[in-house]
């Protein structure tokens, strides 16, 4: 059947190449895609794809699920690299530096210029467009982007005697009602913990950017040249962090990215700090009634961003690159943008997509799906350098070692600072 | 029939296994070499001839020197644990117990499973709180333990989902090994008086020293070659503790896209594995022929 | 140098494996210092007969004494009895010297008792030089002669040998057969030896227990099993070649006279090959046969021959110059060489 489609397919451009009916010229289209949420994600990417492709039958493009983000981008650098890159590939966000060190994408800026093309691009909401500009350049189009939100057990909260409609703001809230919700069997082992916020690997940075940030700080500034990591803000972020084991509120060392939506679901953690991309995960399993809030702060509440942009590769013709462009388009629009984040979790990266009939019946019945929206305001990107890969594990090694092994919080920022500096000296 | 092969025809049979060997294995090894002079590059930053600095850099370089302590320590546990166990397990489906052939089938059945397959179901047995292990625990009212998220668990962790995984296999072999034994040397011994300690020390044990070498040499390779399970269950956490050697190349490589480091890295890999295969074959050759 | 052997006896020895009975009931009896032997063919129990002796299989019912101690459920080592394997059972992975003192060594006896052992079997067994050796780099014959000395060394008075020759040449076969043989009287050692080997078994032994189908057929001397064989198996076991036995319904009017035992077509008339004789004079019978072929063997011919009823008779004689192919002669025989056996059970009736 999908053999079928694509012979007609192919048979159908090829047809148009000999007539030259218009005089658009056929594009074949190669675009990659990663998925990190458990949603199906791939089947709705499809969809989408296919749409575009009956709408555009001089061209035909290919999605290809490349793995995760970093083994998406692995194969597309890779592939750029022996001279057959994709035209189009959804890569994270923060991967910009990278990809314009590589020399790899092609501006947005300088493709879409009309003033048609200028208003779209204008239309993405703000916090996520930082991610997309290098050097007065717009490299990159919102598309599948996520933010942690706190997910609380209503009633875990009830059986601890708290509000259920009150979640913690400040870290001290946090602190104070996730000691009520820490539940004990007779040996004195815990059988529900307060909360879990996920400390290891780059997940575990991603949250604790979030943290600074609340404490108007941040770990990179936007040049990509610069780590803020050895500061007060980050401080006080990891002694928040460590007093949640040291007050018997979260499972002590480390704690794990993959296990914590399940851990909620089987009432292990009365509440959590994950991604609003387990929204459909937690609401297709949840035995319990839950909600979801602003992840608690410390001057105010902070979260980072994350997740991946439409990229146009540089190497392929201006056709491709216009056909490209138009598929881009097509997948932002409201109406798509709306439909991905409703069968993903993910946040819709546009207002228009926020007034489509679509997610306002979504969000009526799902009203836990609003607050990522909601909570973009003290959203910032996450941790984004030159080299971003090699200083970001250099940062989450140390987070690490301040977790797991116990090591000095001021040593070790202060070491590993040092080590960025190191790296990102070539960059200044 | 016997007539001698003429020089062009053996040229043409050795040229396929030549060229392949050399496509895959010494061209790509002899580029590693080439590139770990020269430092990472990208197009707009080109790479430049360093000369050695890349090697200079190894002995400079914590992580290393950590992920290399994790390798030694790794290797020396798993090697003798999963020959061990094989060993054991072998005896025990080898015995005359009834239900052996359910249990040759269930301890082989790790080895079946890919590596991520078996990461996944550890994942599940490692997790704090509802995890296998962890239920266990609460059952007999221990404290569960967070053997992924604490550094002096994690590396431990990953040797068991080895040992696991591997003994299976190896049993196998043994197996065949414990068969190929004549039963009369073990009668001749317990004639003289030898327990079924004794009996297993002075006769069944030498006997199985070729297996015991070929699965030496194969878990040796495999500790330094299959890290899919580090991958998929800590991704080399907490703070590289349970990363090992080819992890930290993968890591390099593809995560910090520092292929030149990489290669270095590399380049010391090959040395080590060398230098392993080197000892071994000798022992081979000194230890395991009797007839 | 000569110690003393023990007397063994077996009684009531009983085995089967799973459904399959092995042993039915097998007695024997021999007193110090007697080579016996265990013959029969393969499958007759005899080798499960002499593991069950070592211990290495336990009995199903039965008793087993050695020198009067009853040894049947007491471990291997405590028996006391020394084993040579089929296929000599050397550790391939020790020295000639290390398998020689293997049970010494793990029975920690002392240093200078080992060596005094050691050097005395070595003498014995004539391996000086091959100390060192592994068993990989002996010949067949002297890794024999090392599994001899492996079961000597302890000087244990009773040593069990289960098909020992086997895998060796006929020539050296026969010459440590002799060694063997020797050993046993020179040192007073008491042997169980198992064989399928008539011969073998007519050349060693003090006595025979000829076994079949897992029971004895007959126990004795070898001149007892060879002159008076107790069965019609028996006859034609033992002996090369075989005792011709042919069915008395057929037998010539001439020997109308031992129907007196009984009816002659009841009976099986059993006669050795040496006893026939070409002769056509004064034999106290005589069958009527026609040369069907003949094997020459040095010492001695073979002639085969069919009978006027169609029966295959083997004849075995010292001349050698051979009447065609399909000539007719008459077969004679002193009555005395005749054996005659009931058809019903194949057992043997008294002397005529």
């Amino acid at each position: 059947m999908k053999l079928n489609r694509l012979l007609g397919t192919a048979a159908l451009a090829a047809g148009l190449y000999g007539t030259t009916v218009s005089g658009v010229q056929a594009a074949d289209l190669e675009f990659y895609f990663p998925v990190g949420v458990n949603a199906p994600a791939v089947e709705t990417i499809q969809e989408m794809v296919d749409a575009w492709d009956e709408a555009h039958p001089e061209h035909t493009v290919k999605a290809v699920y490349a793995g995760n983000y970093e083994e998406t981008t692995t194969k597309a650098l890779t592939a750029a690299q022996a001279g057959n890159a994709p035209d189009v590939a959804v890569l994270l966000a923060i991967d910009i530096f990278t990809l314009v060190e590589e020399d790899v994408v092609a501006p947005f800026s300088q493709m879409a210029t009309s003033e048609e093309d200028k208003a779209w691009m204008d239309s993405f909401i703000k916090g996520f467009t930082v991610d997309t500009v290098f050097g007065g350049e717009t490299y990159s189009i919102p598309f599948q982007r996520s933010t942690p939100i706190f997910y609380y057990n209503k009633d875990a909260f009830r059986e601890a005697g708290l509000d259920p409609e009150k979640a913690p703001e400040s870290w001290a809230e946090m602190i104070e009602i996730g000691k009520k919700l820490v539940k004990k069997d007779d040996a004195g082992n815990v059988v529900q913990w307060g909360t879990r916020v996920p400390n290891l690997g780059l997940a575990g940075l991603w949250l604790l950017g979030g943290m600074v940030y609340s404490m108007d700080g941040t770990l990179t500034t936007d040049s990509g040249t610069e780590v803020q990591f050895n500061t007060d803000a980050t401080l006080s972020a990891i002694s928040f962090l460590k007093s949640l084991a040291e007050e018997g509120i979260m499972q002590p060392g480390g704690v794990t990215w993959g296990d914590t939506p399940k851990a909620f679901i089987e009432g292990n953690t009365a509440s959590m700090w994950t991604s609003s991309g387990n929204l459909a995960f937690v609401n297709d399993n949840a035995e319990f009634e839950w909600g979801t809030a602003f992840l608690p702060g410390g001057n105010h509440p902070g979260a980072s961003l994350g997740g991946g942009n439409f990229y146009i590769f540089k190497d392929t013709s201006d056709d491709e690159k216009a056909a490209a462009l138009d598929l881009v388009k097509f997948m932002t629009s409201p109406e798509n943008a709306a439909k991905w984040a409703i069968s993903t979790g993910y946040v819709a990266t546009s207002e228009a997509a926020w007034e489509t009939a679509a997610i306002k019946d979504y969000t009526a019945q799902l009203p836990q799906a609003l607050v990522a929206r909601d909570q973009l305001p003290y959203a910032y990107r996450e941790v984004a350098t030159f080299q971003r890969k090699r200083v970001a594990q250099i940062m989450a090694d140390a987070l690490e070692a301040i977790i797991a092994e116990g090591a000095d919080p001021k040593a070790s920022l202060a070491n590993a600072q040092s080590e960025v500096d190191k790296i990102l000296a070539d960059y200044n | 029939m016997n007539k001698p092969l003429g020089i062009s025809r053996a040229i043409a049979l050795l040229g396929v296994p030549l060229v392949l060997l050399i496509t895959f294995t010494h061209y790509p090894l002899l580029q590693s070499v080439v590139s770990s002079f020269w430092s990472k590059g990208t197009k707009i930053r080109p790479s430049k001839f360093i000369g050695l600095d890349n090697y200079a850099k190894l002995f400079d370089d914590p992580v290393l020197a950590k992920v290399m302590w994790n390798s030694l320590i790794y290797a020396a546990v798993t090697i003798p644990v999963t020959v061990a166990l094989s060993i054991a397990m072998a005896l025990l489906v080898n015995s005359k117990l009834p239900g052996r052939a359910l249990m040759r089938l269930s301890f082989f059945l790790p080895t079946m499973l890919p590596m991520i397959a078996v990461a996944n179901l550890w994942l599940f047995v490692y997790v704090p709180g509802y995890g296998l292990i962890a239920q266990v625990m609460i059952w007999l009212g221990l404290p569960d333990i967070n053997f992924l998220g604490s550094s002096e668990t994690a590396l431990w962790a990953m040797m068991v989902v080895a040992v696991w995984k591997e003994a299976g296999l190896f049993m196998i072999f043994y197996l065949a090994a414990l068969q190929s034994i004549p039963q009369n040397l073990k009668e001749a011994a317990v004639l003289e008086g030898a327990g079924k300690a004794r009996v297993f020390r002075d006769i069944v044990w030498p006997l199985l020293a070729p297996t015991t070498v070929f699965v030496a040499i194969n878990a040796m390779l495999n500790a330094f070659r299959v890290i899919d399970h580090v991958v998929a269950m800590t991704n080399g956490g907490p703070n590289n503790a349970s990363a090992l050697l080819l992890f930290y190349i993968y890591q390099v490589a593809f995560g910090f896209r520092d292929f030149p480091y990489g290669a270095t890295l590399t380049v010391l890999l090959a040395g080590i594995l060398g230098l392993f295969a080197i000892v071994q074959f000798k022992l081979l050759d000194r230890r395991t022929h009797y007839q | 140098m000569t110690q003393r052997g023990a007397s063994l006896q077996v009684a009531g020895l009983k085995k089967a494996f799973g459904p399959t009975s092995v042993l039915k009931g097998v007695d024997f009896s021999i007193e110090p210092g007697m080579f016996l032997t265990l013959l029969g063919p393969s499958g007759c129990g005899k080798s499960t007969a002499l593991r069950i002796i070592a211990g290495l299989e336990p009995a199903d019912a039965g008793t087993i004494r050695v020198d009067g101690q009853d040894v049947t459920d007491i471990p291997s080592v405590q028996r006391n009895i020394g084993m040579v394997f089929q296929n000599y059972a050397l550790f391939p992975h020790m020295s000639v010297q290390q398998n020689i003192l293997y049970g010494l060594k793990v029975r920690r006896t002392p240093e200078a008792d080992r060596r005094r052992a050691l050097s005395r079997v070595a003498d014995m067994m004539g391996l000086g030089n091959l100390l060192d050796r592994r068993p990989g780099q002996l010949s067949g014959g002297q890794q024999q002669r090392v599994a001899l000395a492996r079961a000597l060394v302890s000087q244990r008075p009773l040593v069990l040998m289960d098909e020992p020759l086997s895998n060796l040449d006929a020539k050296l076969r026969t010459e440590i057969r002799a060694e063997i043989r020797e050993l046993n009287q020179r040192l007073g050692l008491t042997v169980v030896y198992v064989t399928h080997d008539q011969s073998e078994a007519l050349s060693m032994s003090d006595r025979i227990l000829l076994l079949n189908n897992g029971s004895a057929v007959q126990f004795g001397s070898p001149q007892d099993l060879f002159n008076t064989p107790a069965t019609v198996a028996a006859a034609r076991f033992i002996g090369t070649p075989p005792m011709n036995v042919i069915s008395g319904e057929n037998a010539p009017e001439s020997l109308g006279r031992l129907s007196v035992h009984g009816d002659a077509k009841d009976l099986l008339i059993g006669v050795r090959p040496e006893d026939l004789s070409l002769e056509t004079g004064a034999a106290d019978t005589r069958i009527e046969a026609e040369i069907t072929g003949w094997e020459y063997e040095g010492n001695n011919t073979l002639v085969k021959l069919r009978t006027s009823l169609g029966e295959a008779v083997t004849l075995s004689q010292k001349r050698q110059d051979m009447p065609e192919r399909g000539t007719r002669v008459s077969l004679g025989c002193s009555l005395h060489a005749l054996r005659l056996f009931r058809k019903t059970d194949g057992t043997a009736l008294d002397k005529p």
